[in-house]
């Protein structure tokens, strides 16, 4: 293309590679180009994706507190802990009072809650307990620091359910045997005396871990992303198995995080950080997935393309290549032969090809040469028997004056010594001579054809004595007809050689030349025995044969000079005698 | 070029370009996320357990269980003090969050009455033909039927022993007398010099401990709750003699005060921490505990059988009780097939083996007796032995409602808040009404044979 820029010429080879391969261009970037967008989209998407999950788990498990919270409402009211009022003085009327408590909480308020449930305390306003758990059952077993603590932040929001993390845990029973479960988060509830708002107990929810990993143990945060939950003072909730969470800069991103709302960070580069805030319970739920993890789907994406793109740059070089090379090669060896071809080597061929606007371009080209490798030929017979026939006349010229000189005086001497036959000879035979002498010139008149044949024949008659009869007629229009010169004399000596010398009584020979429509008709008869026309026919066309020469020269002279419709025809309709025929066209004037 | 060059060509490039969109076509239908890592659903059955012994025990099965069937098992662990009241939710409700359930044979009656739990007949039928390997029911000690159908097969067998200190007490206590007074010595609080705490523990927590500790005090004296005629025998003079021994008990403080806040665990503890030199009736699962446990008085710790009353002739009656822990499928089970699986392969001799071997007593013949635990669980053959003179509480569809009646009654005695007459008499009046409501199922016992 750019040879074409430069107005340069180019080789068809290089224009079909240098268009494939730019060709390709156009897919290669279309593909980095869509994975470039693809990767955009893809982060934000799963950003989007990831605060999604962490709301909508956030969601679920607001849901699953605000149960929990909903369950301890009927205790708000004065007669859900009547039984308080009767006196709890003795162990009988201690265990009783637990009997109610533990029948009420787990028979009516939580029951269909129980397998998240670890233990439920109620501690009264002058300290008395009533546990499920059968081994707290005094306000002496109590974490009073703990107890505290919650007791302060339950007048922050004294009418709410208050959720507080495993570390405040105001009792801590010894596991009386292995088991996996674990305590969790204890909700916290004030509960006063309706009628008259005085502070009643305060009722503690103590929950296992499956309270929580049931809810959340079956969110995925990708392939390898993690999260956790925290409460309000940034104390651990729930964690999943990663050690994503122990890196310190995940730790200190996760501890300055905005205590309200949601977002989403990038930290260190390397993680996505999603994180969404309960307005329920004020706990923090963030989720962390690796960047890596996100690109790698489409760093998979990005190694196949290249290796279907490098597969492919390879296999379009290579069927460019084959292309190109198919559709040049015959092209450019044709171009090659048709700018070393000459007439030395005419005779190479090109192979015809399967490509067919190709291939119609050899076919000609063969044709091509093969017309000029044939004209050749026509034209170097033409010039060798043009070359011939000079050489002939110029031997004949050689020494004409010496030759007439001579028969002059044979004639002088005929006529001292009274021989008139010899002077008659002797003068025919001048003129025989002169006509062949300037048959050199390419036509002659009719009239000069025939007197020529009539002084062959005359001359002919000396040899043949009485045995010789001749009859020249020509039609008189035909007089100044255009005829090659010797065209007639070979017939003729053809026919007193074949015909009237073989005859011990002799004969006759007739010429007689007429016109058939713009055709002249000379025809040569002689008396003599007849032709085998189809040997006759063969040995004019045999160029072989040294037998009746003069007839197939003439005959050739016609066709070449006229064309193959003209020449020599044998007539076989004479019964006795030979009839042979000369076709030439009617002309008076050198064509141009 | 030639036609057949060309063609082979053509060819050529043509196959190249085919192979270049088949590559492309593969390599882009692969999965882009690795599947290794992406979660995958697997069959799951769902076992609900209580925590203790038991469940500790039946955790080791789930692997080799995992492993052979590709069925993994998931436990939903239940403290004790709610369990019961869960599992009855639960199977009331229709819930299907568990396919298997690990319950007392005295519950199996309230459910399957119910259709909360499915027969099993159909799965143990079906069993000899799946794997080759039928149930063996006859090798159980026990199977629970409930109107001729098996409900439940056991895991878990469990009865009473005496526990106590070969080194304080050379012989232990044949009587019930002879070990209260054997307790009076050990207790610091009457014998200052006494080198245990307390001479006697018992359990006696609700839910579960308290009445069926002591039953094996009640059955021993000739007492019962109900007979096998469905007669309400509690404030009988036998029963009401069995009271007065446990207020005994408590009145000369031999036991602990707050004895009702006693469970398995904390008696467990107070034999290994040599606080106490006797517990009794105590639970056999807590010898191996006690033995595997880093206590310098494990090897003196012994067991033997309950006490019992010494009658006219002189034999000694001893009664023990027993009960097993069984696994039923939930009726709710949306994989009651992979349940049975379960149930077939941990109630099973393989199952039972590794049960044995992690501390569980499991309730087949053949492993007590095999001679690979003879040494390493002594505890075996007094469980036989104990077993041959154990008896169970009654099947009744309303068990609960009866434990919770002879609970009160009991706890009015442990806390010294009613006589042993009067508790009982409240108690037997409280039956007599229930059972009167109630339509009792007294022939479906528990322990008959297979």
């Amino acid at each position: 293309m750019l040879c074409l820029m430069f107005n340069r010429m180019i080789s068809i080879r290089s224009l079909l590679l240098s268009v494939f391969l730019l060709l390709m261009i156009f897919p290669l970037t279309v593909a980095v180009i869509t994975y470039k967008k693809e990767n955009e989209i893809s982060q934000k998407q799963v950003s989007q994706y990831l605060l999604q999950t962490v709301e909508q788990t956030q969601r679920a498990l607001d849901a699953n507190l605000a149960e929990i919270d909903r369950l301890t409402w009927p205790l708000l009211y004065q007669q859900s802990l009547d039984f308080l009022d009767s006196p709890l003085e003795s162990a009988y009327q201690l265990f009783q009072a637990n009997q109610k408590f533990r029948d009420m909480m787990y028979m009516y308020l939580f029951r269909g809650r129980l397998d998240h449930i670890r233990d439920i305390y109620l501690i009264t306003a002058n300290q008395q307990v009533l546990s499920t758990n059968k081994l707290f059952y005094s306000f002496d077993q109590i974490e009073s620091g703990h107890f505290r603590y919650i007791v302060d932040q339950l007048e922050n929001q004294p009418l709410k359910m208050n959720w507080f993390s495993d570390k405040w845990a105001i009792f801590r029973s010894q596991e009386g045997f292995q088991t996996p479960i674990r305590e969790s988060v204890t909700a916290v509830r004030k509960l006063n005396d309706s009628n008259t708002s005085q502070l009643r107990a305060y009722l503690f929810v103590q929950l296992n871990d499956r309270f929580i990993s049931e809810i959340v143990g079956n969110v995925h945060i990708g392939s390898t992303g993690s999260f956790m939950i925290s409460d309000a003072g940034g104390d651990v909730i729930y964690q999943q198995d990663s050690a994503l969470f122990e890196n310190p800069a995940m730790k200190e991103t996760i501890r300055k995080l905005h205590k309200q709302g949601q977002g989403i960070q990038v930290v260190d580069s390397k993680w996505l950080l999603a994180y969404n805030t309960s307005s329920t319970s004020g706990w923090q739920m963030s989720a962390v997935v690796p960047l890596r993890e996100l690109v790698v789907p489409n760093q998979r994406i990005l190694q196949y393309l290249i290796i279907i793109a490098g597969l492919g740059t390879l296999i379009f070089v290579i069927v460019s290549v084959l292309l190109a090379m198919a559709i040049s090669r015959p092209v450019i060896h044709l171009a090659r032969l048709m700018s070393t071809t000459s007439i030395d080597n005419l005779h190479m061929r090109e192979n015809v090809g399967s490509i067919r606007e190709i291939s119609i371009l050899q076919r000609n080209f063969n044709r091509l040469r093969e017309r000029i490798q044939q004209l050749l030929r026509d034209n170097e017979v033409q010039q060798k028997e043009k070359r011939d026939a000079l050489l002939q006349a110029m031997q004949m010229q050689i020494q004409p004056h010496f030759l007439y000189n001579t028969l002059d005086t044979i004639y002088w001497m005929s006529k001292e010594y009274e021989a008139d036959s010899i002077s008659k000879l002797v003068t025919a035979l001048g003129r025989f001579f002169r006509f062949t002498l300037h048959s050199g010139q390419e036509w002659t008149s009719m009239k000069k054809e025939l007197d020529h044949v009539e002084n062959y024949l005359q001359i002919q008659s000396f040899r043949y004595k009485d045995k010789l009869e001749y009859d020249i007629q020509m039609d008189p229009s035909l007089k100044n007809a255009l005829v090659m010169p010797l065209i007639l004399q070979p017939l003729v000596e053809n026919a007193l050689e074949h015909g009237i010398a073989k005859m011990s009584k002799g004969g006759k020979v007739s010429v007689n030349v007429t016109k058939e429509g713009d055709r002249v008709v000379l025809s040569v008869f002689n008396t003599g025995n007849g032709i085998d026309i189809e040997k006759a026919k063969k040995l004019l066309q045999s160029p072989d044969s040294s037998e009746h020469l003069g007839m197939r020269n003439v005959d050739q002279r016609i066709k070449m000079a006229f064309g193959p419709e003209y020449g020599i025809r044998f007539s076989p309709s004479q019964r006795e005698g030979a009839l042979v025929l000369v076709y030439i066209p009617f002309r008076t004037e050198v064509a141009g | 070029m030639n036609r057949f060059k060309l063609n082979t060509l053509m060819a050529a490039a043509f196959s190249l370009l085919v192979l270049w969109a088949v590559t492309g076509f593969v390599l882009l239908s692969r999965d882009m996320i690795d599947a290794s890592t992406a979660p995958k659903a697997e069959a799951v059955v769902k076992v609900l357990i209580r925590t203790g012994t038991e469940s500790a025990a039946l955790r080791q099965i789930a692997q080799p269980f995992e492993q052979e069937t590709g069925i993994k098992v998931q436990f939903i662990e239940v403290g004790r003090d709610s369990y019961f009241t869960a599992v009855g939710t639960q199977l009331f409700a229709g819930s299907n969050t568990f396919d298997v359930v690990l319950m007392p044979s005295t519950s199996i009656a309230q459910f399957a009455s119910s259709k909360a739990i499915l027969p099993l007949d159909r799965y143990i039928a079906m069993s000899g033909s799946a794997s080759g390997e039928p149930v063996d029911i006859d090798d159980f000690l026990s199977v629970y039927r409930y109107n001729g159908s098996i409900y439940a097969l056991p895991t878990d067998i469990s009865t009473h022993f005496l526990y106590y200190r070969s080194d304080l007490i050379p012989k232990p206590p044949e009587t019930w007398d002879e070990l209260y007074e054997i307790a009076k010595t050990f207790t610091a609080g009457i014998h200052r010099n006494s080198p245990t705490r307390w001479g006697l523990v018992m359990p006696a927590v609700v839910p579960e401990e308290r009445e069926k500790i002591f039953d094996s005090i009640l059955w021993s004296f000739g007492g019962n709750i109900i007979g096998d005629d469905g007669q309400v025998l509690f404030d009988s003079k036998e029963s009401i003699q069995s009271g007065e021994y446990l207020e005994k008990l408590m009145r000369e403080s031999v036991v602990p005060g707050d004895l009702m806040s006693w469970d398995f665990a904390r008696t467990r503890d107070a034999l290994i921490n040599g606080d106490v030199a006797m517990a009794a009736p105590y639970w056999n699962s807590a010898y191996p505990m006690i033995a595997q446990s880093s206590s310098p008085h494990k090897d003196h710790i012994r067991i033997a059988l309950i006490p019992g009353v010494r009658d006219e002739t002189g034999q000694v009656r001893r009664i023990p009780f027993q009960h097993g822990w069984t696994l039923s499928i939930n009726a709710s089970s949306t994989n009651q097939l992979g349940a049975w699986k379960f149930v077939e392969f941990a109630t099973g001799k393989q199952g039972g083996m590794i049960y044995a071997r992690n501390g569980g007593i499991p309730a087949r013949r053949s492993i007590l007796s095999a001679p690979e635990f003879r040494e390493s669980r002594p505890d075996f053959a007094l469980i036989l032995k104990s077993l041959t003179i154990a008896r169970s509480e009654p099947s009744l569809i309303y068990y609960p409602a009866m434990a919770e009646v002879q609970e009160n009654a009991l706890a009015k005695i442990l806390t010294l808040f009613a006589s042993p007459s009067d508790a009982f008499q409240d108690a037997a009046a409280e039956l007599r009404n229930l059972s009167a409501h109630i339509s009792v199922k007294v022939p479906e016992r528990m322990g008959n044979n297979p």
